[in-house]
């Protein structure tokens, strides 16, 4: 048995804002599938630098992974996660948390 | 298997009942059922309750389906609990239809039955998300988030590939409105514009609100019988049931070239029960978002690829159309409590198969009838669970 590192790169399959959230999310947000490079498609969420707004994302763009907080919220501001932010530089991105 | 017939049907109306708990909201379901199939409490020998919030919305975690029936006065026969997720009810007939199909009895009762207004919409909206895979709850998948990017549905491919518009995701919820604003039961009976569905708050792009099923309190029961013994208990119109086909959801990867699960589960009904998709002549389906009954035409071989809104247009699947879908309102406008719904649908189309609808009454009279219902979603892509069931007069 040996460690296969997978989903470092990926493709958005999918997006859309989320102007409602359960506890511990905080809406807007972007919600996500991602086909990664490997084969599967996930289920992500994007990664903060992106801002949340109609136009950041584009659907086949390529993506790569970040290990982020799950949201940034008490409830989940220590736990970690996989997420996915595009490649290419964000346009109007700020790099702050949207 | 021996032919299985419904003799009675019950519901409680759907909406907010902040004054009942689930076995209140049952005991009105059941005891309709019980009326109208003409059985006496003995007659009963095993009963399915299906319920999937239960235990995180009301802490009792455990033997709800017991605790439901001994409150209206059912004990001591089998009680098996049935949860799987907004198809709960329909697992939970397809249990009682097994029972009489086998021949192990001659007469069992399907319950559904959920409370979801708990006085904290967050702590309901957490319920709901705990009926998928929990990976993709923690993560802060919602319904709506599926309904809207699930790899099957993915609204705006849709839009790009077949042109359609937020004003066709909207048709749905106007014509099932319209259908709801004569059901004494359903939970939104103000029928609905075009204009309103569209511009109701955006809940998950492109879904707007009035697109979207709401939180429901409701509850329904059925009756079944041996068709050969059904005379001894009721003089009305027998509805047997033609085929009850229960599947779960496949793993599936960006290249799974595999119908729809809802397909795959249709197309062994229609086999089993010797019927085409267009001979069906009443549908209530699981529209817990509009738009995804426009996937379910496809999906249920009612038409090709992309001709879902023209169903509506043409006026195939309104209430005076050829082959009307979801006379009760529907999940947005009768409602979606969730663990009750699939026998809300077979109630519906009881009710509708024996005239008995008022002014929702289908002209004719439709002789066979299809209730789709479907629950819970998985990593592997579908949703958890997919029920079909066909009805014959």
């Amino acid at each position: 048995m040996s460690d296969v590192t997978i989903g470092q790169r990926g493709r958005l399959y999918s997006h859309t804002i989320a102007h409602v959230a359960p506890a511990g999310f905080k809406a807007p947000f972007f919600q996500a599938f991602v086909d990664i490079a490997e084969g599967p498609r996930v289920f992500a969420l994007i990664g903060a630098q992106c801002p949340v707004e109609s136009g950041v994302l584009e659907d086949g763009m390529e993506m790569r992974l970040v290990i982020e907080p799950l949201a940034d919220t008490p409830e989940n501001r220590n736990t970690l996660t996989y997420k996915y932010v595009p490649v290419r530089a964000v346009a109007g991105g700020d790099g702050r948390h949207a | 298997m021996r032919d299985v017939s419904i003799i009675g049907v019950g519901a409680h109306a759907t909406g907010r009942f902040t004054d009942k708990a689930i076995k209140h909201l049952a005991y009105t379901a059941i005891w309709d059922a019980i009326g109208d199939a003409g059985v006496q409490l003995r007659d009963i020998q095993v009963g399915y309750v299906g319920n999937s919030l239960g235990g995180l919305l009301t802490g009792q975690e455990g033997v709800r389906g017991q605790v439901v029936m001994q409150h209206s006065g059912i004990s001591g026969i089998p009680i098996v609990n049935v949860e799987n997720a907004c198809a709960s009810a329909a697992t939970a007939l397809r249990g009682a239809w097994l029972e009489v199909a086998s021949g192990a009895v001659d007469v069992a009762i399907a319950v559904g039955v959920e409370k979801m207004y708990v006085g904290d919409t967050a702590r309901t909206i957490g319920a709901l998300s705990a009926v998928s895979e929990i990976d993709l709850s923690q993560m802060g998948m919602q319904f709506t988030t599926s309904y809207a990017i699930h790899p099957k549905i993915n609204l705006k491919e849709k839009m790009s590939k077949y042109g359609w518009t937020i004003a066709d995701f909207a048709k749905p919820a106007v014509k099932n409105s319209f259908n709801g604003s004569m059901n004494p039961l359903a939970q939104h009976r103000r029928p609905l514009t075009i204009e309103e569905v569209v511009q109701s708050r955006v809940v998950v792009d492109p879904l707007t609100l009035y697109m979207c099923a709401s939180i429901s309190d409701g509850a329904a029961a059925a009756i079944l019988c041996a068709s050969d013994v059904a005379a001894r208990f009721s003089s009305k119109k027998s509805i047997r049931v033609a085929s009850c086909v229960l599947r779960s959801g496949l793993y599936r990867m960006p290249d799974d070239d595999r119908p729809d699960s809802a397909t795959i589960a249709a197309n062994v009904a229609y086999e089993a029960a010797g019927v085409g998709p267009t001979d069906i002549q009443a549908i209530e389906l699981h529209d817990a978002m509009a738009p995804a009954e426009l996937m379910l035409y496809e999906w249920l071989g009612l038409c090709g690829p992309g001709e879902g809104p023209k169903l509506i247009d043409d006026k195939i699947t309104t209430l005076d159309g050829r082959q009307p879908v979801n006379p009760s309102g529907g999940l947005c406008s009768r409602g979606h409590p969730v663990g009750a719904t699939g026998l809300l649908q077979v109630a519906e189309l009881v009710w509708q198969m024996r005239g008995e609808a008022g002014p929702r009454q289908i002209e004719p009279v439709p002789k066979l009838a299809m209730a789709q219902n479907q629950g819970g979603l998985l990593l592997g892509q579908d949703s958890a669970v997919y029920a079909i069931t066909i009805l014959k007069s």
